[in-house]
């Protein structure tokens, strides 16, 4: 299996990339892995206008989008990805599930896995109240789902970030009261990738775990 | 199109968007039609502003020479009135978007009552509306406390009487303001397909047992009047001469102090009627719930006290008594005392939203419904945050976070 074509991020993953100012992971697996990073138009509309930061991400936002490290999931974006996407595969089915799920989830994670379930795709998120809360009501969630970390992981061990570019993220997140996973509260970036089990590894692509989880560990291949 | 909405209703783009936590650049596109609006905003946004999904949808140029006051919904016209100030637009805006998230969460949670709709229409089609507005209002309590728990008891009923609109599906808000000059007022909310009365109350200077006559005044505008968009009730003004008041007074009276509650709280005091003092009387409206003011009226109405004395009582000085007497007559301060640091703490600046741009203090029971939820894993974090218009790590501190420690 190829390398998926798109990984939909969510907003709160973007956020911490915004916060550390380090998008380069998401250059490489445009450029490197031929995935491209989108986000759906809510997250789009989030970012505009983020709770207590406010507007503090548009520069960001606009800059990555106008240079394609970003793509925004319109419709017509949305549609030249359908070929490939499961039977049933639609623009209103992709709504229809995104407001299934805003009834328990935030809007902008309800609509990013939506659009991840409803293309085939990974998704990009760090919440993991959202995937508990839709994994408890039995609502299909993206396989896999990533967080932050496991991007940055996989920009590490792919060589294409340093191991100190990776801790000033890191610190920065830490320092910034973002949250991370355990295995980085408190320990240095490259101590705790020894104990954290990335979702993301190059290999083989689309070699994945026999069960097609939101914790399974996707495999892709450079282009 | 939405900008001519908003124009109509005399809503400013900038507010509205701070309001519903949107960025003004983008809401301001979206007014001008210079950028889309996503899908997945229409619900909301037909909710909050009461637009049909297809006039949010219809391009700019379908909607040419359409006119302001054909497209101005109902609510509007009543709340763009000189007598109204921005802070009352605000909170209906911030009401509106609650009802929504009222309509979801109850969706989800699949515990929607829709009682009030049979309630309500059966109350409407057994009223005389040729009847004098007075006795309108009373045989529709009367209909009211026989079709709820009201009818049970024959003591005070304001500790009971939010818990009760809330289960038969009223949306009940009691918020402080400031700057208004609104005392009360009921509307719909919802989209069309789902919508609920709502009654709102001003608390800013407004004793509780003033309250609970406002509310069920507004129940009673809620039943009769819920086809002209809103009605508004302001502080000062006297439109007792206005049949609909005439009939949402006497509704309002008959539901919380009949005869025979009076009658009742009297004998059990030891109350006489023909010699009642302020001491007798701040124990009636202790026990009745209902203020000064409105135990008079109820007593003359009833024939207990004749209507020279009534004005008498009306100017007597019940407020120390009462504040022996009654811990809803105590001040914030001394009722936190009463009821302890602990309990104070389960609630206190916990119902106050703090994300948008005017801060509405969010009914108990909803928040419960909303935590509840949450704490029963039907809605995320995020999802429990954006229901009470808090930041999520606010939400996890006040109420804390059922995640926490768990190891992705």
């Amino acid at each position: 299996m190829p390398n998926p074509a798109l990984l939909v991020c969510d907003s709160d993953v973007l956020v911490q990339f915004f916060l550390a100012n380090e998008i380069r992971p998401f250059r490489t697996l445009r450029d490197i892995y031929g995935i491209q990073p989108t986000i759906v138009q809510e997250v789009d509309l989030e970012l505009r206008w983020l709770g207590k930061h406010k507007d503090r991400f548009v520069h960001q936002l606009d800059k990555a989008l106008k240079a394609d490290v970003f793509r925004v999931l319109d419709p017509s974006y949305f549609q030249s990805f359908l070929s490939a996407a499961p039977v049933g595969a639609s623009w209103p089915s992709f709504q229809s599930l995104g407001a299934q799920y805003e009834g328990r989830i935030h809007r902008g994670e309800a609509f990013t896995f939506a659009a991840a379930v409803t293309l085939g795709v990974p998704a990009l998120s760090n919440d993991f109240s959202a995937i508990k809360t839709l994994e408890a009501n039995f609502l299909t969630l993206p396989a896999p789902v990533l967080r932050g970390f496991d991007l940055l992981a996989l920009s590490h061990q792919s060589g294409h970030l340093g191991l100190r570019d990776c801790e000033v993220f890191r610190s920065e997140l830490s320092r910034q009261g973002e949250g991370m996973p355990q295995a980085f509260m408190n320990a240095s970036f490259e101590d705790g990738l020894k104990n954290f089990s990335p979702r993301l590894r190059e290999g083989v692509a689309g070699a994945a775990t026999a069960v097609a989880t939101y914790s399974a560990t996707l495999h892709i291949a450079k282009i | 199109m939405l900008q001519v909405v908003l124009d109509s209703a005399g809503l400013d783009a900038h507010t509205c968007a701070g309001l519903l936590g949107i960025s003004p650049t983008v809401f301001a596109e979206w007014s001008a039609g210079q950028r889309p609006i996503p899908e997945s905003m229409l619900p909301l946004l037909s909710a909050v502003f009461s637009v049909p999904l297809s006039v949010l949808r219809a391009s700019a140029k379908s909607t040419k020479g359409l006119k302001e006051e054909d497209v101005t919904p109902a609510i509007w016209f009543k709340f763009r009135g000189p007598e109204l100030v921005d802070a009352d637009r605000e909170c209906v805006v911030l009401i509106r978007q609650l009802g929504h998230y009222l309509n979801e969460l109850e969706a989800v949670t699949r515990n929607r009552s829709l009682q009030w709709k049979t309630l309500f229409a059966s109350i409407r089609n057994s009223t005389d509306l040729q009847a004098a507005p007075r006795e309108q209002g009373r045989s529709a309590a009367r209909m009211f406390r026989e079709g709820t728990t009201l009818g049970y008891g024959q003591k005070g009923n304001g500790e009971v009487l939010r818990g009760l609109l809330r289960s038969l599906g009223v949306l009940v808000i009691e918020t402080p303001l400031k700057e208004s000059h609104l005392e009360g007022c009921s509307f719909s909310v919802g989209t069309q397909a789902a919508s609920r009365p709502c009654i709102f109350a001003n608390t800013h200077h407004v004793t509780w047992f003033r309250r609970n006559m406002v509310l069920m005044h507004e129940v009673g505008h809620a039943i009769f009047e819920s086809t002209v968009g809103a009605t508004l009730d302001f502080l000062d003004r006297d439109d007792t001469a206005d049949p609909s008041e005439m009939r949402a007074q006497a509704f309002a009276q008959e539901c919380l102090v009949p005869k025979s509650v009076l009658v009742h709280v009297a004998q059990t005091n030891g109350i006489k009627w023909a010699s009642l003092s302020a001491r007798a009387l701040a124990r009636l409206v202790a026990d009745t719930h209902v203020e000064q003011r409105t135990i008079v009226d109820a007593g003359v109405d009833a024939g207990l006290i004749t209507l020279e004395t009534g004005e008498e009582l009306k100017r007597a000085d019940i407020n120390s008594d009462l504040h022996e007497l009654s811990p809803h007559a105590f001040s914030t301060p001394e009722y936190l005392e009463l009821i302890g640091s602990g309990k104070a703490n389960e609630w206190l600046g916990k119902r106050t939203t703090t994300l948008t741009s005017r801060s509405l203090r969010l009914p108990v029971g909803y928040v419960m419904l909303v935590v509840d939820a949450y704490r029963s894993y039907q809605i995320s974090l995020g999802k429990a945050a954006e229901y009470l218009m808090i930041d999520e790590s606010e939400f996890a501190e006040r109420f804390g976070d059922v995640y926490a420690g768990v190891e992705e």
